[in-house]
C-alpha cells in the first residue's frame, strides 16, 4: 500500500513536471544553501585550526614586558607607562622549564639579519634560542642536527637554517657543513629544518635560528624577554598558565610586567566564532528552505483544488479520510525529498565549485547533509499538513459536484 | 428475494440562504437484491440527492436507511467511507476516472482501498476489464478511450469489489444513443448475472431497462410500478 502510495505520488507529481521543478527549485536551493554555506564554513574553520595547531597545540608563550591591557592597567594609562620590567634570567626559564605540567621551555629572542653565501645575501628572520625550540614548535630536522646544550652554553657560532632559507641560499645543495654569515660573522651550518604548511600570511619556513647565548653577543640583546614552553598534556593548559603566572608574579611583582598565553586558548576563542559564523549561515540558509517548504504548500494546495473531483472520486469507491490525507502527505513529502536529494547533490557540487574559486577548502559533513535533507522532509512534512488535511477533510458528495 | 437497501422517510434538507430547502421529503422503498430499479425524475427534482444517500456519499436529514442489513443513516464518515468500500459500486455521469491511471489502475482503485495485495488487484481488475469487453485496452489512459470505452472501465471499476448493489447516476446521459445503448446491454448483462442495480435517469426509455421504475418528483416518490417486459 505504503509502495504504491509512492510510486503513484510520483506520478501525479510527474504529470505536471514545469511545476514540480519549480517547486522543488525552492527546496533545492534552500538544501544546496545550508550544505555549502556550512560546508565552507566548517572547511574555513578546519584550515585555521589547522594552521594553529601546526604551531603546536601544546604552546605556551610567556612574555615579559609592560601589558596596559592587563588586569588593573587601566588606572595607570594616564602616567607615564612605568620602566620596564627586567629581562628573565637563565635559571628563571630553568625555573619555568620545572613547572608542574610544561614539558619544554626555550628563551625566544627575534629580529632580522643579513644572512650570507657567498656574494649571494638574504634578509631573514632570526631566532635565538635553545635546543626545545623545535619541538615545543613542532619542526623535524631535515638534516644534520638541531641546537645542543653545549651550542648554548658555549656560544657557539652555529646556525640552523629553515627550508625556505636554505632553499634560498644554497638551492638544491645541502648546507649541512658549510658556512653561512649572519650580518657578516661566519657561522657553521649544522642542520636544515623539514618544511612545515604555510600559516595565514607567512612562510614558517623563511627562518633561521642560533642559540640565544649567541644572539645576544652579536646583538648585544636586552635579554630573554619571552620563553615558548610546552605543555605536557593540553588538557591542562589553563592550570598550566596558571602555575606559569603564579611564578612570573613572584619575580616580577605586577601583573602588568607579564603575560602568559596558550595557543590553545586562541585556538578555542576562534573556533568558536567560527562555530557561531557556521551555525549562523545554517540558520540563513534554513529560511530559504522554509521558503521553499512554502512554495510546496502554495502548490499543494492548488493541487489539492484541482483535484476536488479525485478526491471524491477516491472517496466514492472507498478512501478513508487517511487514506486521503496519506496520498497527499506522501506527495509532499515526495517533493521535498526529491527536491532534498537534488539538494544535497547541488550543495556538495556548489561547495567544491566555491571552494576552487575562492582557493578556500570545503568540509561537507555528513551530519550536517543528513540535518539538511531531514529538515527538508519536515519542511515538507509540515507544509504539507495543511493542504492534505483540507483534501482529506472534502465532503464526498460536494466534492463529486465540483466540475 | 432479501431486500438489499431499505428506505423508510427518508427526508433531505439543504440549508441555503438562511432557510432549509427540502431536497427530498419522506422518501421510502425498498430494492429487493437482484433488482434492477431505475429511479426516474426531472433534473431539480432530487434524484442526484437520492443516490448520493442510497451511495452513502450523504447522510438523510432524517429517517432511515438500511444497506445490506446495516443502519446507515446515523454513521460517522469513518463508518460509512467502510460501507461504500464494501456495499457500493459507482457508475457517474461523466465517468469519474482518474486521468493519471491508466484503464487496470482505474478499476483496481477500489482494491486499493481494500488493502488488497498489488498481484491480486491486478488480476481481478483485469478479470473485470475483460468481462466489459475491454481486455485489449487495459493500458490505456481514460483520454484515449472513447465515451462508451470509458463508461464500461468504470463500469468494471463498480463491479470489481463484487458490491452488493451498483449505483448508476445518468450512465448514459453523456452518450449518443448507439453508445448509450451498449452500455444499457451491459447493465442487463450484469443484472442477469445477479448484480443489483439502481440507475438513476431522467429520460423514459433509459428508465425502460429496468424492471422496475420509481418516479420522483420535487423531491417525492410519484409512481412506482413494475416495467411491462417489452
Amino acid at each position: 500500500m505504503i509502495g504504491q502510495t509512492v510510486r503513484l505520488s510520483f506520478r501525479a507529481i510527474w504529470s505536471q513536471k514545469v511545476r514540480t521543478v519549480l517547486t522543488m527549485l525552492g527546496v533545492i536551493i534552500g538544501v544546496a544553501a545550508v550544505i555549502a554555506l556550512v560546508a565552507l564554513g566548517n572547511g574555513s574553520a578546519r584550515s585555521i585550526t589547522s594552521r594553529i595547531q601546526s604551531l603546536g597545540s601544546n604552546l605556551i608563550v610567556a612574555n615579559v614586558g609592560y601589558n596596559p591591557f592587563a588586569a588593573g592597567a587601566a588606572s595607570s594609562t594616564t602616567s607615564a607607562p612605568p620602566s620596564p620590567p627586567p629581562p628573565l634570567t637563565q635559571s628563571q626559564v630553568s625555573a619555568l622549564a620545572s613547572t608542574k605540567g610544561i614539558s619544554a621551555a626555550a628563551p625566544v629572542m627575534s629580529g632580522t639579519a643579513t644572512l650570507g653565501v657567498g656574494s649571494s645575501t638574504l634578509s631573514s628572520s632570526l631566532d635565538g634560542t635553545n635546543g626545545s625550540y623545535s619541538s615545543i614548535l613542532g619542526y623535524h630536522l631535515a638534516d644534520g642536527r638541531f641546537l645542543s646544550p653545549l651550542d648554548v652554553q658555549a656560544a657557539n657560532p652555529v646556525i640552523v637554517l629553515g627550508s625556505g632559507d636554505a632553499a634560498s641560499l644554497f638551492g638544491n645543495e645541502n648546507p649541512v657543513g658549510d658556512i653561512v654569515t649572519v650580518n657578516g660573522m661566519p657561522f657553521h651550518v649544522i642542520g636544515v629544518l623539514a618544511s612545515k604548511a604555510s600559516s595565514a600570511g607567512e612562510n614558517p619556513n623563511d627562518f633561521a635560528v642560533i642559540p640565544w647565548t649567541t644572539y645576544n653577543q652579536v646583538f648585544g640583546s636586552t635579554g630573554i624577554t619571552s620563553v615558548d614552553l610546552s605543555a605536557a598534556n593540553h588538557a591542562n593548559v589553563t592550570k598550566d598558565v596558571g602555575r606559569l603566572e603564579d611564578k612570573l608574579l613572584g619575580w616580577l611583582g605586577s601583573t602588568q610586567d607579564y603575560t602568559v598565553t596558550a595557543q590553545s586558548q586562541i585556538l578555542s576563542t576562534l573556533s568558536s566564532v567560527n562555530r557561531t559564523t557556521t551555525l549562523l549561515l545554517g540558520g540563513v540558509a534554513s529560511i530559504s528552505l522554509i521558503v521553499g517548504g512554502i512554495g510546496i504548500m502554495n502548490i499543494m494546495l492548488v493541487s489539492v483544488t484541482e483535484r476536488t473531483r479525485e478526491i471524491g472520486i477516491r472517496k466514492a469507491v472507498g478512501a478513508s479520510t487517511r487514506d486521503v490525507l496519506a496520498q497527499f502527505l506522501v506527495e509532499s513529502l515526495v517533493l521535498a525529498g526529491v527536491g532534498g536529494l537534488i539538494g544535497v547533490a547541488a550543495g556538495v557540487a556548489f561547495s567544491h565549485v566555491i571552494a576552487n574559486a575562492l582557493k578556500a577548502s570545503a568540509a561537507v559533513s555528513l551530519p550536517m547533509t543528513a540535518l539538511a535533507f531531514g529538515f527538508a522532509l519536515a519542511v515538507g512534512l509540515v507544509f504539507g499538513l495543511w493542504p492534505a488535511t483540507r483534501a482529506a477533510l472534502m465532503r464526498p458528495a460536494a466534492a463529486l459536484r465540483v466540475d | 428475494m432479501a431486500a438489499i437497501a431499505i428506505l423508510d422517510k427518508v427526508s433531505k434538507r439543504y440549508p441555503m440562504a438562511g432557510q432549509e430547502v427540502p431536497a427530498l421529503r419522506e422518501i421510502s422503498f425498498t430494492v429487493q437484491s437482484g433488482e434492477f430499479v431505475s429511479i426516474m425524475g426531472p433534473s431539480g427534482s432530487g434524484k442526484t440527492t437520492l443516490m448520493h444517500i442510497l451511495g452513502c456519499l450523504d447522510v438523510p436529514s432524517s429517517g432511515s436507511y438500511v444497506l445490506n442489513g446495516i443502519e446507515v443513516s446515523a454513521l460517522s464518515e469513518m463508518r460509512l467511507t467502510d460501507v461504500r468500500r464494501k456495499q457500493i459500486g459507482f457508475v457517474f455521469q461523466n465517468f469519474n476516472l482518474i486521468s493519471t491511471l491508466n484503464a487496470v489502475e482505474n478499476v483496481a482503485l477500489p482494491l486499493v482501498y481494500q488493502r488488497l495485495s498489488q498481484a491480486e488487484q491486478h488480476e481481478r481488475a483485469a478479470a473485470a476489464l475483460e468481462h466489459v469487453g475491454l481486455k485489449e485496452r487495459m493500458k490505456y489512459r481514460p483520454n484515449q478511450l472513447s465515451g462508451g470505452q470509458q463508461q464500461r472501465v468504470a463500469i468494471a471499476r463498480a463491479m470489481v469489489t463484487q458490491a452488493p448493489i451498483i449505483l448508476a447516476d445518468e450512465p448514459t446521459g453523456n452518450l449518443d444513443s448507439q453508445t448509450g445503448h451498449e452500455v444499457l446491454e451491459l447493465f442487463a448483462k450484469l443484472s442477469r448475472d445477479g448484480h443489483t442495480i439502481v440507475m438513476i435517469t431522467h429520460d423514459h426509455e433509459v428508465a425502460t431497462w429496468g424492471q422496475r421504475t420509481i418516479e420522483i418528483k420535487d423531491g417525492r416518490i410519484v409512481a412506482d410500478r413494475e416495467v411491462v417486459a417489452q
